[in-house]
């Protein structure tokens, strides 16, 4: 499980991004929710990786706020940008195309592990 | 069950003094949020108190809220130091190649009298122009938001330091070059600094809405 979420690690900002490309605006607390239950808790996002995550986004210009009075608090949401919906593309399809590399080394006739 | 104003004012304010965030009211609004959430998830989970349940979400909190020492920052928390640090880095530390190579280009350029004098002093122009608006914004800012609080960060000295070698560059301008690194290295972070401050502004207007 642990060594799983090292592999997650260097995909966080392309899981958010296509978090909010499907939900068009999300707060922290939701987006952690999200992930949780589409990766059945395989997967869960600290909330020391997604704030500066999403904090280096922002700064980036990729991410907008819009913020709203919610039960009584105040409820920071983020959506993207014109460039972060362009990022998220690029980024999701170097991504397919990561996996897709991977599944051939992985899967191929001749891939075996030596030590 | 949704927490009273109350109790979520008691996170704040536990936020505000004992994790030294009154100076990004951005990120404490976020984390008010984001705890009083999980403290009401635990509620109604776990049946505690608010009390219970304050102490056990802030023990899990604690090692990105609390302030520490992190290089030259006192007192500020993970979260916050994560974003600066990514900061410093672009305008900083990047801010040091940029200027030698200036530098060194301009002497090589001035040679063959080519105006890099007068884009020299464009750039100083610019630069005292953004200076001058981030005093500005040091004293008029409504809110401090974690942008804010990083371009405001250590303001007077930088912009004495660029008022300073503005004034050697001009008083010497037959040995203009001594001066040159420092006061394009000033002028690249103030140029950068009042970038990031506009963002702040986006986010200020937003969180006026709201306060």
């Amino acid at each position: 499980m642990k060594k799983q979420q090292q592999l997650y690690k260097g995909s966080l900002n392309t899981i958010i991004m296509k978090l909010l490309e499907q939900n068009d605006k999300m707060y922290g607390y939701e987006i952690t929710q999200k992930v949780k239950e589409i990766t059945a808790g395989e997967l869960s996002i600290t909330e020391g990786a997604l704030y500066p995550a999403l904090h280096k986004m922002e700064a980036e210009g990729f991410l907008d706020v819009e913020m709203a009075k919610v039960d009584g608090r105040v409820r920071k949401y983020y959506k993207l940008t014109e460039n972060g919906v362009k990022e998220t593309h690029s980024r999701l399809e170097e991504l397919e195309n990561f996996i897709r590399n991977m599944q051939n080394i992985v899967a191929g006739p001749s891939f075996k592990l030596e030590m | 069950m949704k927490l009273t104003t109350e109790q979520i004012q008691i996170i704040d304010t536990a936020l505000y003094k004992k994790c030294n965030f009154k100076d990004f009211d951005d990120v404490r609004i976020e984390l008010v949020d984001h705890i009083s959430t999980e403290i009401e998830q635990e509620i109604e989970t776990s049946l505690y108190s608010f009390e219970e349940a304050f102490i056990k979400v802030m023990n899990r909190w604690n090692p990105l809220i609390l302030p520490k020492s992190w290089s030259w920052y006192d007192n500020v928390s993970f979260i916050i130091c994560k974003l600066w640090k990514k900061l410093d880095m672009k305008f900083l530390y990047l801010g040091i190649p940029f200027s030698a190579i200036y530098t060194f280009f301009y002497i090589q350029l001035l040679k063959q009298d080519f105006p890099v004098y007068s884009i020299t002093v464009t750039i100083i122009f610019i630069s005292i122009v953004c200076s001058l608006f981030l005093v500005y914004r040091k004293f008029f800012n409504k809110t401090k938001t974690t942008m804010s609080s990083y371009a405001l960060y250590k303001i007077y000295g930088q912009v004495l330091v660029l008022l300073l070698f503005s004034v050697l560059f001009f008083i010497n301008r037959k040995h203009s070059e001594v001066y040159l690194f420092p006061l394009i290295y000033a002028s690249y972070v103030l140029i950068g600094k009042a970038w990031i401050m506009q963002k702040h502004i986006k986010i200020e207007n937003q969180l006026l809405k709201v306060l």
